[in-house]
């Protein structure tokens, strides 16, 4: 925090004290003489008589008061004196803490301004950063996303093509199951009605002859 | 004394069931004509191709035991089972036998069953065990020949 008053001795408060000070003083040395004349006067009121003792009385009371009247005057003058010495501090004080203040609000205005430059420009490298790895996640993520569609579309099109092959496999089989069978039901129909009785036994014996080199029977 | 009449039963006999057959009605005839029991057409109707030496060897004395041990014989022999595509006629049965009987020697006997799905030729159980000589096997042995054959016959 800045100390404007660097010296307390200028603040108005203490002129304030001050100059009460000086004046009960004052006041305290003119009740000091009155009380020293008046035990004069008691004195004297013993030693002389009544008028003698009014004038030496009027005496002291104008010489008490004029006394007093002079250190009233003096300490007027002093706290005058006083008054305008700690006024001239005071200012001279207050002037060298405007100074002061004025060159540290310079200070901080400059400062601030090259913050303020600092901050400009680590706010710009920042969001250029920020920008360039923003551009280069983007890029890696839209690589990775192509890749992974890529991938997936390839996977789907070996499962679909894997699935057409498993029917088109199956069907073929259906096709030479049905093939076979039909080929054998012809067959057979056909076999019943046109093979003669000799060419069926010639098949069984030569079934018979196999038998016996494969010796099936023995 | 068994062997000789075994083998003249079995001669022209080549199934299990028709030597058996026979055998019970040779019997039933024997024992007709030795104990004067059962029809008098009997006698004539006694196969010839056993020839008359064969009645010979049976008397009131032996003739039951005579038949219990040839069928006992009959039934040790061990029969091929052979399954037929079609209907066997006697003659047909007559050749086979010879063909048998042929290959695996005098008093060979069959059995004869019939199974459509065969096509042609035959299939074979010998001592339990099924093997397919058949057409139909041998389909099956080709079924990947026979059906790229069918394929490109298709496509032209």
């Amino acid at each position: 925090m800045l100390n404007l008053m660097p010296n307390s001795i200028l603040s108005p408060a203490f002129i304030g004290h001050l100059l009460a000070a000086i004046l009960a003083l004052g006041f305290l040395i003119t009740l000091a003489l009155f009380l020293r004349e008046r035990r004069n006067l008691q004195k004297l009121l013993k030693d002389n008589s009544f008028e003698s003792v009014r004038r030496k009385n009027a005496a002291i009371l104008a010489e008490a008061l004029e006394k007093a009247q002079n250190v009233v005057e003096k300490s007027r003058l002093s706290v005058d004196k006083f008054e305008n010495y700690f006024q001239g501090q005071f200012n001279s004080q207050a002037e060298k803490a405007q100074q002061a203040l004025d060159k540290h609000l310079e200070t901080i205005r400059s400062q601030s301004e090259r913050a303020e430059l600092l901050s400009a420009s680590y706010t710009k490298e920042k969001a250029n950063g920020i920008l360039e790895r923003f551009e280069k996640n983007l890029e890696s993520f839209l690589t990775q996303a192509e890749a992974k569609s890529t991938q997936s579309l390839e996977s789907e099109l070996a499962a679909v093509r894997q699935t057409i092959e498993t029917y088109k496999k199956q069907q073929l089989s259906l096709v030479d199951e049905n093939i076979v069978a039909m080929l054998e039901k012809t067959l057979g129909l056909v076999l019943a009605k046109k093979i003669s009785l000799k060419d069926q036994l010639d098949l069984v014996y030569e079934a018979l002859e196999k038998a016996k080199v494969e010796k099936f029977i023995l | 004394m068994i062997q000789p009449l075994l083998d003249k039963i079995l001669a022209q006999t080549y199934t299990q069931t028709d030597a058996l057959n026979r055998l019970h009605a040779l019997k039933n005839l024997l024992v007709a004509e030795l104990f004067g029991r059962g029809k008098s057409s009997d006698r004539q109707t006694a196969p010839v191709s056993l020839g008359k030496d064969f009645y010979k060897h049976f008397n009131r004395n032996n003739v039951y035991n005579l038949f219990d041990t040839l069928e006992e014989k009959i039934r040790e022999i061990k029969p091929l089972v052979i399954f037929l595509p079609f209907e066997l006629p006697e003659e047909g049965m007559a050749a086979l036998g010879q063909r048998m009987r042929r290959l695996f020697g005098k008093n060979f006997l069959a059995e004869i069953k019939l199974d459509p799905n065969l096509l042609a030729g035959a299939a074979l159980v010998w001592d339990g065990v099924y093997k397919d000589y058949s057409l139909r096997e041998k389909i099956e042995d080709n079924r990947e020949r026979i059906i790229k054959t069918l394929r490109e016959g298709m496509k032209r």
